[in-house]
């Protein structure tokens, strides 16, 4: 057990940009997610997690990375002063332990987030520690400011989510085609949606795990059977989920997959409820309104028909695409190049 | 290895093993409480992350509140420091939570909770922050010009209780954005009946006795952030005690002090064997003695670069402090530094001779600037007004 190690630190750095996560469990997610984003900044940079499995862990994966951990307070004094030129940090989560850097004044503070934590996080006045909160779209702004009521100094910046750039591009789309990504232990709603899928002979592409081999061959079994092979198709590997979501029309899911990530596709989502008022499980106003339910396989049938001639919710999910991730900042690399204008002050 | 594998190959190890006694499980106490009445409308809440060290922190306020007369209840996070102070404050109402979810447990059950109060900056301050419905009010535990004092993390609070302008001057040099914290001047309320003392000449107030009261700060976790004085302060009392210029001594060396070299950890004893075959009467105190009841007795004061400094200040008499050369001193910066109210020195001929000068010969140049440092940097007419008392029943 150590306090400190930044043997990864460049002895003559010249970082002026360090990204933050304290978090004890998920910091490994949490940095990778924005990895990408800050290569192609093109300059050096540096990590700091507070937690030393997950340094450990980022470590092995990413040797050449300038990835260091501090423990106490006295540690983060010790790896910021071994960055003479820092002058941005990013914070990917709002743990108690970011005061420890919270409290140099010479270092712009950045609040970006994580993958969902816009939906998922209560906002609250500590988010005033920041200099800056960086968002995907007016949807976390406004969430934070109805919480906190006066955001004082805070300044806000609509940055999409560069993540998503490929997804919202334009593109081809199947006809007819589907993507299922439900809870895999849940048959009887695969079977709805096979069978609907059948009905108006619609090609699915269906997301199972590994372990779900009992499921697959009863569902090719009785695919031969009804000559439906060349229309469905199953996939195992989770990594391709997005591959295949761009290019199919449109997506069924439940209420378990449901998220604001899958608007980028920009087709119709047709999500599975028990009954009518399960729809308020989903919590974001935005989201429940730009989507299309059901609860049987005659539903469905009606669903993906109706929407086949008139897809009425386009525009509203358009609006809500926009509001979770501006589309524009996205494509003219607004977190970039605000980045790069920070950087140049 | 399985405990058969382990009797055939290591069979002495094995009957060791089975004969040492399984260990035993720590509870660890997440949640406790004392004096806790849930009907009681509590709307006041005093909170501290701190450990033991924290008690220092609650000896400042409980006595404001209590004179206020309001309902409040002492929030802890540290179950050492809960157990010292519901021994100490047996009648007051005292919560221990150790986590987040702690918090969250007893917050639904002060339901007329309207404000937290907070003596100082810790992680676990974020845990009450999430509550938006509440106010939430830094009031600090002394005025101080390190960078700790005026730093970005205060901008999380709605508002900051200072003691005088001094503190506002800080926040603004530091030269961030901090448009939405208010700030709400409250004088130093344990230091009221030093102010009212003060007014008593220092020479005059113990009968032409000079009481001299050294307050000494730690060596910091950095060298170059080493303000301590105590390196020679043992030849500057040798060379006083040859001048015969003292009648009383006291001395409070900062808790801290030998943290980070321990060659400073015998510095009590060192300075009691200067003073215990002469016939000066001398004190050492320890942590537990509160400061400003030292700084009542004393009409002299020598301190390092630290919140005692302003401490001292209500006395209204010459104070001497430590300016280390070569070292990288960072403060906030007011309108008024040290130089401008304090007789700031750099080694011990320095010291002494601005000693000689001020006291020997009666030229205590600065006292009409101390003066105004008082009303700048504690905020005198509103601790002799009871600003904070006040403050608190608006809530």
């Amino acid at each position: 057990m150590e306090n400190i190690n930044i043997k990864h630190l460049n002895k003559y750095n010249q970082n002026s940009i360090m990204i933050h996560s304290a978090d004890a469990k998920l910091s490994v997610n949490h940095i990778k997610f924005w990895l990408d984003i800050l290569m192609e900044i093109n300059e050096d940079f540096s990590i700091l997690v507070r937690d030393e499995n997950s340094y450990k862990k980022l470590i092995k994966e990413f040797p050449r990375l300038q990835i260091c951990y501090a423990k106490a307070p006295v540690d983060v004094e010790t790896v910021v002063n071994a960055q003479p030129k820092l002058n941005i940090v990013f914070y990917t989560s709002n743990m108690a332990r970011n005061i420890h850097l919270l409290r140099f004044n010479h270092l712009k503070h950045i609040f970006i987030g994580t993958k969902d934590s816009e939906w998922l996080s209560q906002y609250n006045k500590s988010y005033r520690a920041y200099d800056e909160f960086w968002a995907g779209g007016e949807f976390a702004i406004n969430k934070l400011k109805n919480e906190i009521g006066n955001t004082g100094h805070l300044e806000f910046k609509i940055v999409g989510k560069p993540q998503i750039k490929d997804s919202i591009e334009p593109r081809y789309k199947e006809k007819d085609t589907n993507l299922v990504l439900i809870d895999n232990n849940n048959e009887l709603l695969l079977e709805k949606i096979y069978f609907a899928n059948k009905t108006l002979n619609k090609k699915m592409y269906l997301y199972l795990s590994n372990e779900k081999t009992t499921i697959k061959n009863n569902l090719m079994s009785i695919a031969k059977l009804h000559s439906f092979t060349n229309k469905l198709q199953i996939f195992r590997d989770k990594e391709v989920v997005n591959d295949f979501a761009k290019r199919v029309s449109l997506i069924i899911t439940d209420l378990q997959n449901i998220n604001p990530y899958l608007l980028q596709y920009k087709v119709p989502l047709v999500v599975y409820i028990e009954r009518e008022y399960d729809k308020y499980l989903i919590n974001i106003d935005l989201l429940r309104e730009s989507i299309y339910y059901f609860s049987n396989k005659n539903e469905l049938i009606e669903v993906l028909t109706t929407i086949s001639t008139d897809d009425f919710l386009k525009d509203r999910r358009e609006k809500a695409l926009n509001k979770f991730f501006n589309q524009e900042a996205i494509s003219k690399n607004i977190f970039l190049e605000t980045l790069q204008l920070k950087k140049t002050f | 290895m399985s405990k058969l594998t382990k009797l055939v190959k290591h069979p002495v190890l094995f009957f060791q093993d089975a004969v040492k006694k399984p260990a035993v499980k720590k509870t660890v106490v997440v949640k406790d409480d004392f004096n806790f009445n849930k009907f009681e409308l509590y709307t006041h809440l005093l909170h501290t992350g701190e450990n033991v060290t924290g008690l220092s922190h609650l000896d400042l306020w409980i006595p404001q509140f209590l004179k206020a007369n309001v309902d409040f209840i002492i929030m802890l996070r540290n179950y050492e420091l809960f157990d010292v102070v519901k021994k100490k404050y047996p009648q007051f109402s005292i919560l221990f939570a150790k986590g987040d979810k702690e918090i969250q447990y007893y917050l639904k059950q002060l339901v007329f909770l309207k404000a937290c109060f907070y003596p100082s900056n810790t992680g676990s301050n974020m845990h009450l922050l999430k509550f938006n419905n509440l106010k939430h009010i830094f009031i600090g535990h002394g005025d101080s010009d390190k960078t700790a004092s005026a730093h970005k993390y205060f901008r999380v609070y709605d508002e900051n209780w200072v003691a005088g302008k001094a503190h506002i001057d800080r926040f603004i040099n530091e030269g961030f954005n901090f448009t939405g914290l208010n700030f709400i001047e409250v004088g130093r309320p344990n230091l009221k009946e030093t102010l009212k003392i003060s007014q008593i000449p220092w020479k005059k107030r113990f009968n032409d006795k000079l009481n001299l009261l050294y307050l000494s700060t730690w060596e910091g976790f950095f060298e170059e952030q080493n303000y301590t004085s105590v390196y020679f302060i043992k030849s500057f009392f040798n060379l006083m005690l040859e001048k015969g210029l003292l009648n009383t001594v006291n001395i409070k060396i900062h808790p801290g002090i030998g943290r980070r070299d321990t060659n400073l950890l015998s510095i009590n004893n060192d300075l009691k064997k200067i003073f215990e075959n002469t016939d000066l009467d001398y004190n050492i105190y320890d942590k537990t003695k509160p400061v400003e009841e030292i700084i009542k007795e004393s009409n002299i004061f020598i301190c390092d670069i630290s919140a005692v400094v302003s401490e001292s200040l209500a006395a209204n008499a010459p104070i001497f402090v430590y300016i280390p050369k070569n070292t990288e001193i960072k403060l906030t910066k007011s309108k008024m530094m040290y130089e401008d109210y304090t007789y700031t020195f750099s080694n011990i001929e320095e010291l002494f001779e601005k000693i000689e000068d001020v006291i020997v010969n009666n030229n205590d140049y600065l006292a009409s600037k101390r003066e105004e440092a008082m009303e700048y940097i504690l905020g005198k007419n509103e601790t002799l007004e009871d600003k904070f008392i006040q403050r608190l029943k608006e809530i």
